[in-house]
């Protein structure tokens, strides 16, 4: 039973998802922009059965996942939103930062100017299925001129209890020269098959600001499946980090229109896959308008028989001149069996633009782990120095404050090279 | 306004080395058959195996056709009306020194600013080979070079004083069946220069040629081989010019390269063969294989070129990384204005383990012009760990010129690393605004944009160069936005 | 020091200016305030003579002199800086040849001498810290691979070093976070000064609370149709353009 307000229009926006996720399937291999994720683990999920009206967490489970820097945090468990476990009283006047289902109740035509409106469902067929079974989600609405300073953490979590799949729908609303710095940060049990299927809309408004590192964490039998769309007004600004470490399969997708002048885009991202993971990264942007910037930075560091995705799609439309856009994918490969399929492109239908992207694919250089170890550096540091070197490069787009370094060291344990960064911050 | 009628005046700059030298020469009447290949071979005094050499070619050539793949158009070469042939005419048995070089071939090399006068070099920092037309005038520091046992000489010296040497490395690199171009080279090739760095040298000083084509309907085919043997080093810088003429007049070079063990060959070239008028009238045909071969382990070969000259260029110097751990390098600026076009690039083959390439080009269009590069990157299974560099960008002046990258890669080898970058950009009327807004003026301003882009190239040149280069990229670009 | 009389200016044949009347007196910084399309960066483009405006009439004046007599170097090198609204990224070439070479061209039209690169290397050390640019920057390529804040500090250092008399802001606020335009603001402010005007172009009114104006004008549809004090700011974040539309018609 869904807790959601039962407005009509709401209805028959599910209704439409429902039909569209039916009429599509899921996705193949075929479809270029899934070429490489097996989506193959979905088939046979109910991916509409219910989940727990409530499920229980406790406070120490929230606090051992919190980063510190934070002035805020919303907890969503299963799906919902929990009250009980958030922390948002250090907001301020004005912001609203909660739950989708709460604001479709309080003021559900707010809600609707933009839920499904920047990411619409049709030809997608993931986020059809989240729309038609989301039962919560994030609701953001920063006023204009407001700016919050410091970031708040949003923890998605997923407990033993959970159904088969939750489908989270997020939708952030950012008024005129508004700022926000957001943490998601999605985690869930080990050793347990369960699907994420969530999906963010962001709408940003002129001159607005909005950083969003998105910590995808998940339990290692999670398939994991998350798409960010952004539309974007006159002079704004987002910058997202996709940091992938955890869940079986994982793929971070990001769409931002850049549909007025002076709009622009960083969107990065590093991603650690070992074992048989698959973690897949996919982004479009669209340039629609003139003096637009994108820039686009992933890394990705695998191991062992794992498999690390990047797709890029970049569009210059016609008219969208001046156009400034950078993709960037980088690759390192740490065993014979690991692979990385990296595949940016530009399609411009637009002259007087600036456009590049690159891709490389690589193993660790032998002459310089030879230098360290010539240097009585131990192999293990050593490969540790060289990895963290790599992945920092990725990392520095993260921005600054006590977060982005918490989620450094995370990077670094994942990697075995935290006594390697240690020693780093104390020469430094 | 005012920056585009002030670029518009610049513009009309003529092309400095257009003049003719009226001098009295040899030249064999137009047209291609055996007979003039034996003639060729005959005044030159050649031994048998090099005519046999030159027949070999002209027979495979026949077998040839044209290659038609290049972006290019231009109308089809007669080659039965081109001379093959021309030589200042010598007093007696040709120059011994300076002083008896014909005043009016000194005096052109003047003009162009091409030091050939020892005594009025500063002690020897560039020992200078002098083409005019078809053969060698003079080589200097001849004797200084001979101490460190630095062979540099014309070819055709080469091939009476090293036979030995010209046999064992002619056509190793650039077989005489390489290409249509290549061989039309081989079978009629005039001269050119030879250079041998014995083991263990370092050449004491650039080495350098000028190639000047002067005489009407005569097709230039020079052969460049150098040879640096083990640990040897050796920087080597050629420079070409051509008078203003309404015809086309064919330049078909080969250069070969060789580095064996340890040896690093630094090639730059600044070419700039006449172009032809702004309406496309006239200018050389530059149809050159340049290619190197880095036959031993940690060998390198570099080459740097700035190309602002000749109507079209079909131009891809290359590098075979046969030996592990060698490295191959490109740095090229291509310019091209009014009708020229260019098709130009570099392959690099990747043979051994660890191999390097690395490749930057820098090309800037302006006027009517058409520039295409082409560059392949080849990782053959046997290159274990091999990485590739290539960064291409486009500059276009204008709208009415094109640019086109044409990228061919092909891997065989799951170690390799590839890196490919490429932009393509506009010299903006915003940038020319942002500086006039600083206060430059539109001459500084131009000259400012298009030297940052080239940067990266020109910092591989040896410096006497890299600041020549520079000024002839202004001179070439003059007028051109608007 | 500026005097701008019914100014009329055309794009392609299209009128955007039609007659815009602006006075500005010497120390004073005046905001132009309107909503997109109304001509805000036309007159600044016009101010600093990018080609591409036809001026059909009117007039301006800057210190008494006919500026739209002279070649838009010439108004640099006379006192007119305009700090872009897109600042142009030039590959290759770095940012402190490029400012050098634009400090002497200005230096020497005022008949001082040049600067050698040490005195110029210190004075832009001293103004970069003053707009907490990482002085990294200043060996890097003009403006290539800066973030937006970075390319907009870039312009105030420029504006620091060229010492204009008049300084045309063109948004420079936009696309800014609230860090980056606080240490623009205060670049900014510290350049103000009894002979230094400032002409505030921005499209949002968040910028007017860091850069406090003496005047505030709005451009609606290429005139100036109202002006008043810097509360006129508040006012329009409030009450939007629309209401001042009436006027623009009459």
């Amino acid at each position: 039973m869904s807790r959601l307000t039962t407005a009509p229009w709401l209805g028959a926006l599910k209704a439409e998802g429902r039909a569209r996720f039916e009429a599509l399937g899921l996705p193949s291999t075929k479809a270029e922009a899934w070429r490489y994720f097996p989506t193959r683990a979905l088939r046979g999920v109910d991916l509409g059965a219910a989940g727990p009206e409530a499920s229980a967490l406790d406070a120490d489970h929230i606090a051992a996942l919190r980063l510190p820097g934070t002035i805020a945090c919303a907890v969503f468990v299963d799906g919902r939103f929990s009250a009980e476990r958030s922390d948002l009283a250090a907001l301020p006047a004005g912001v609203t930062i909660g739950s989708l289902a709460a604001a479709l109740a309080a003021d559900p035509e707010r809600v609707r100017a933009h839920l499904g409106a920047v990411a619409p469902s049709e030809g997608a067929a993931m986020v059809a299925a989240n729309e038609a079974w989301f039962d919560d989600g994030l609701w953001v609405d920063v006023p204009a001129n407001a700016a919050v300073e410091g970031p708040v953490e949003v923890l998605f979590v997923t407990t033993e209890a959970a159904g088969p799949a939750t489908h989270p729908r997020n939708v952030l609303v950012l008024g005129r020269s508004a700022e926000l710095t957001l943490v998601f940060g999605w985690s869930g049990p080990a050793g347990r098959a369960y699907a994420t299927n969530a999906v963010t809309e962001i709408a940003l408004g002129d001159n607005a600001t909005l950083r969003l590192a998105n910590v995808e964490d998940e339990g290692d039998g999670a398939t994991h499946v998350h798409h960010l769309q952004a539309r974007q007004g006159r002079d704004s600004t987002l910058k997202t980090f996709s940091l992938s470490l955890g869940g079986e399969a994982a793929r971070t997708s990001v769409r931002a229109e850049l549909g007025a002048p002076g709009a622009s885009c960083h969107l990065d991202g590093l991603y650690l896959a070992g074992g048989k993971q698959r973690l897949d990264h996919y982004t479009e942007v669209d340039h629609q308008a003139p003096h637009t910037q994108s820039r686009q930075y992933y890394g990705g560091v695998i191991d062992d028989r794992a498999v690390g995705n990047y797709i890029g799609l970049v569009f210059i439309r016609e008219g969208a001149s001046k156009t400034d856009a950078q993709q960037l994918n980088k690759n390192l490969l740490l065993a014979p069996t690991a692979t990385a399929n990296a595949k940016p492109s530009l399609e411009i239908d637009h002259d007087d633009v600036k456009a590049s992207h690159g891709t490389t694919v690589g193993q660790l250089d032998e002459k310089s782990l030879f230098y360290l170890l010539s240097r009585g550096i131990s192999p293990e540091d050593a490969r540790g120095i060289l990895i963290l070197a790599f992945a920092q490069d990725a990392l520095a787009r993260l921005g600054e404050g006590a977060h982005a370094q918490a989620l450094v060291h995370r990077v670094a344990a994942k990697l075995g090279a935290e006594a390697v960064l240690e020693a780093e911050e104390i020469m430094a | 306004m005012s920056a585009n009628t002030e670029l518009k005046q610049l513009t009309q700059k003529r092309y400095e080395a257009g003049f003719y030298t009226d001098i009295e020469a040899d030249t064999v009447p137009p047209g291609l058959s055996e007979d003039v290949i034996r003639l060729i071979s005959a005044k030159k005094g050649e031994p048998e195996w090099l005519l046999d050499y030159r027949l070999q070619a002209y027979r495979a050539w026949l077998e040839m056709t044209e290659p038609t793949w290049a972006h290019v158009r231009y109308e089809p070469v007669d080659y039965q009306a081109i001379s093959y042939y021309s030589a200042p005419k010598a007093k007696g048995d040709g120059p011994k020194s300076l002083d008896e070089v014909d005043p009016e071939i000194l005096k052109a090399y003047e003009k162009l600013g091409i030091p050939i006068d020892e005594q009025k070099m500063l002690a020897g920092v560039v020992a200078v080979d002098a083409v005019f037309d078809s053969v060698s005038v003079v080589t200097t520091f001849r004797a200084k070079l001979a101490e460190a046992g630095v062979i540099f000489c014309s070819f055709s010296d080469a091939v009476k004083d090293h036979p030995e040497l010209v046999k064992k490395w002619l056509g190793s690199v650039v077989p005489h069946t390489d290409n249509f171009f290549a061989a039309l080279n081989a079978a009629v090739f005039t001269d050119g220069s030879f250079v041998y760095i014995p083991e263990g040298v370092r050449c004491p000083m650039e080495l350098s040629t000028y190639f000047r084509i002067n005489a009407m309907n005569t097709g230039q085919f020079e052969r460049t081989l150098i040879v640096a043997d083990k640990g040897s080093y050796v920087s080597y810088l050629e420079g070409c010019t051509a008078p203003q003429r309404d015809e086309n007049q064919l330049h078909a070079a080969v250069v070969e390269l060789v580095a064996l063990e340890d040896a690093e060959i630094k090639y730059s070239t600044v070419q700039n063969w006449y172009p032809g008028d702004e309406n496309g009238v006239g200018g050389v045909y530059n149809f050159v294989t340049k290619r190197g071969a880095c036959r031993g382990d940690r060998s390198k070969i570099s080459w740097t070129q700035v190309e602002t000259g000749s109507a079209i260029t079909w131009k891809y110097p290359s590098c075979i990384l046969q030996g592990d751990d060698s490295v191959g390098e490109f740095y090229s600026v291509a310019l091209t204005n009014n009708r020229q076009q260019a098709d130009t690039g570099t392959k690099m083959v990747h043979i051994g383990k660890r191999t390097r390439s690395t490749i930057v080009s820098k090309g800037i269009s302006a006027g009517r012009s058409q520039q295409t590069y082409r560059g392949g990157v080849k990782i053959l299974a046997s290159a274990d760990g091999a990485r590739n560099h290539t960064q291409c960008d486009s500059l276009l002046l204008g709208s009415r010129c094109t640019a086109d990258t044409v990228p061919y890669v092909e891997v065989k080898n799951a170690t390799a690393q590839l890196e490919h970058e490429a932009t393509t950009s506009k010299i903006s009327d915003d940038q020319l605004f942002y500086c006039l807004q600083r206060g430059l003026d539109a001459e500084d301003a131009t000259n400012l944009i298009v030297n940052g882009f080239c940067k990266e190239v020109f910092r591989e040149l040896p410096m006497e160069f890299a600041v020549e280069a520079q000024k002839l990229l202004e001179l070439s670009l003059e007028g051109t936005v608007g | 020091m500026l005097s701008i009389n019914d100014l009329h200016v055309s794009v392609a044949g299209k009128p955007i200016l039609k007659g815009l009347t602006l006075e500005v007196v010497p120390g004073e910084v005046a905001a132009i305030m309107g909503p997109n399309g109304s001509g805000k960066s036309t007159l600044a483009h016009v101010l600093s003579g990018k080609a591409g405006y036809e001026v059909t009439s009117g007039s301006i004046l800057f210190k008494g002199q006919d500026l739209l007599a002279l070649e838009a170097h010439e108004r640099a090198r006379e006192g007119v800086f305009l700090a872009f609204q897109y600042p142009v990224e030039i590959p290759g070439v770095s940012n402190a040849y490029f400012l050098r070479a634009a400090v002497n061209a200005v230096r020497v039209h005022r008949g001082l001498e040049e600067l050698d690169a040490v005195a110029f290397l210190k004075e832009m050390r001293e103004q970069m810290k003053r707009v907490k640019m990482d002085p990294k920057l200043a060996k890097r390529e003009v403006n290539a691979g800066f973030s937006g804040g970075e390319k907009k500090r870039n312009e105030i250092l420029q504006m620091a070093m060229l010492d204009p008399s008049l300084a045309v802001l063109d948004e420079t606020d936009s696309g800014l976070d609230i860090d980056a335009l606080k240490a623009v603001s205060d670049g900014v402010n510290a350049l103000r000064g009894p002979n230094r005007s400032m002409l505030v172009i921005t499209h949002y009114q968040r910028l007017l609370s860091y850069i406090v104006p003496d005047k505030v004008h709005v451009l609606l549809d290429g005139r100036i149709v109202t002006s008043g004090g810097k509360e006129l700011a508040l006012e329009l974040e409030e009450r939007g353009y629309d209401w001042l539309r009436g006027d623009a018609a009459a």
